[in-house]
């Protein structure tokens, strides 16, 4: 067996097996997901403790819902769609408290000091990752969640496509729009 | 010759590697050749590392854990119970399911089937059972076994213009009382009068009284 087909054949073993109640080989997934599952969550939300909430909630639904999976599919990408579901669904329920935490936990972040004495580039380091920061809460839900979906997790605009339920050519549009945005900012920065 | 109006719009998926190979090909002959678009396709990439480094990651440590509880806490299909409680007997081993399973049998049978065989009369209460003289009752061998005092033999003639056995009710044939004479069996030859000499025992385990009439064709 080569070394590039055992990863598709242990998951498919791994699901096989989660499906007739084996919470150990589930567990070895989650392993596996729960970063990106984060990440997918973190991009739609953009607040640390209800992605990590979502994300658990995710698993869970993803547990009770195996025999739904069609084993030809891409089980991430699955994985992908639920969490994308289930944060719209947290942000449109939500509304404007999210926004709120969201930015305490900002706060929170950026008061971090640093202990080991702050340079030149550590300090030029920390204004343009406040600043990019900022622009992304500039950012409508839909531009951030696409951009922080590729450039982040590293999602390929098929997976993007199938997680927010959008078609490739939105995921293009908004992924440039983003893009351009951020970039006119970043321009701002080194002028500045 | 493509301008830079079409390319912009490919300068991002050219970056992600997303467009088909003659897209690939076409943004590339360009971007050599044009500094603004050069220009831009590094802008991109440096976007994608300051982001990268500006979007902190929570801490995954427990993750799975809590995971895993939240699944021990939450329904659970049907199907995937019966599953994990497999998975479960196989780890255990296949003495311990053997036995699982035998004693989950027996208590089924027990609690579906009594209830219908006390409907239907599978625990009928003592009767009385002439033999035919056919069959296998007409095969076994009557045995002579000590008859108790307490239980006196009682003569029956069966005359030949008489119906057959089975057709008479034997309640005149019960010897002794069952009741009293538990495990012994009694067995006589009825010789009187001018019928036939018939074998006849009673078995008190079966509270059941056996008249052995011999085939004359």
């Amino acid at each position: 067996m080569s070394k590039t087909t055992r990863p598709a054949v242990d998951e498919t073993e791994l699901i096989e097996q989660a499906r007739k109640g084996n919470t150990e080989a589930f567990g070895v997934l989650v392993e596996r997901y729960q970063r990106r599952v984060v990440g997918v969550a973190m991009a739609v939300v953009h607040n640390q403790e209800d992605a990590l909430e979502l994300a658990q909630e995710t698993f869970v639904r993803a547990y009770q819902n195996l025999s739904k999976f069609e084993s030809r599919a891409s089980f991430s990408t699955w994985l992908y769609r639920i969490a994308a579901n289930l944060a719209i669904d947290f942000r449109r329920r939500e509304g404007r408290h999210i926004v709120l935490r969201g930015e305490e936990g900002e706060y929170e972040l950026e008061k971090l000091p640093s202990d080991r004495g702050d340079s030149f580039a550590e300090t030029a380091r920390g204004e343009l990752n406040q600043r990019l920061r900022e622009a992304l809460k500039e950012l409508t839900p839909e531009h951030r969640a696409v951009i922080l979906l590729r450039e982040v997790e590293g999602l390929s605009y098929d997976e993007i496509s199938e997680a927010l339920q959008v078609p490739r050519g939105t995921v293009m549009s908004r992924l440039h729009y983003a893009r351009n945005y951020l970039r006119g900012m970043l321009k701002d920065v080194e002028k500045g | 010759m493509t301008t830079c109006d079409d390319i912009e719009l490919l300068i991002g998926p050219f970056e992600d590697g997303e467009l088909e190979p003659h897209e690939m090909e076409e943004v590339a002959f360009h971007v050599v050749a044009c500094l603004g678009c050069k220009a831009a396709l590094e802008d991109y990439r440096e976007l994608g590392l300051a982001l990268r480094g500006a979007v902190l990651q929570p801490s995954l440590d427990g993750f799975a854990s809590k995971v895993a509880d939240r699944i021990d806490h939450s329904w659970i299909p049907l199907h995937v119970r019966f599953g994990r409680m497999r998975e479960m007997l196989s780890r255990a081993g296949s003495i311990f399911e053997i036995a699982v399973i035998a004693a989950a049998t027996a208590v089924l049978t027990i609690v579906i089937a009594s209830p219908y065989a006390k409907k239907f009369g599978l625990h009928s209460p003592p009767s009385t059972v002439v033999a035919s003289t056919s069959g296998e009752i007409a095969k076994a061998e009557p045995k002579t076994i000590d008859a108790p005092p307490s239980a006196p033999i009682q003569p029956v003639s069966i005359s030949r213009s008489e119906p057959r056995p089975e057709f008479a009710p034997p309640r005149e044939l019960m010897l002794g009382d069952p009741a009293t004479s538990e495990s012994q069996e009694v067995m006589t030859d009825l010789t009187g009068g001018e019928g036939p000499s018939v074998p006849v025992w009673n078995e008190p385990r079966t509270q059941t009284t056996v008249v052995y009439v011999p085939h004359h064709p």
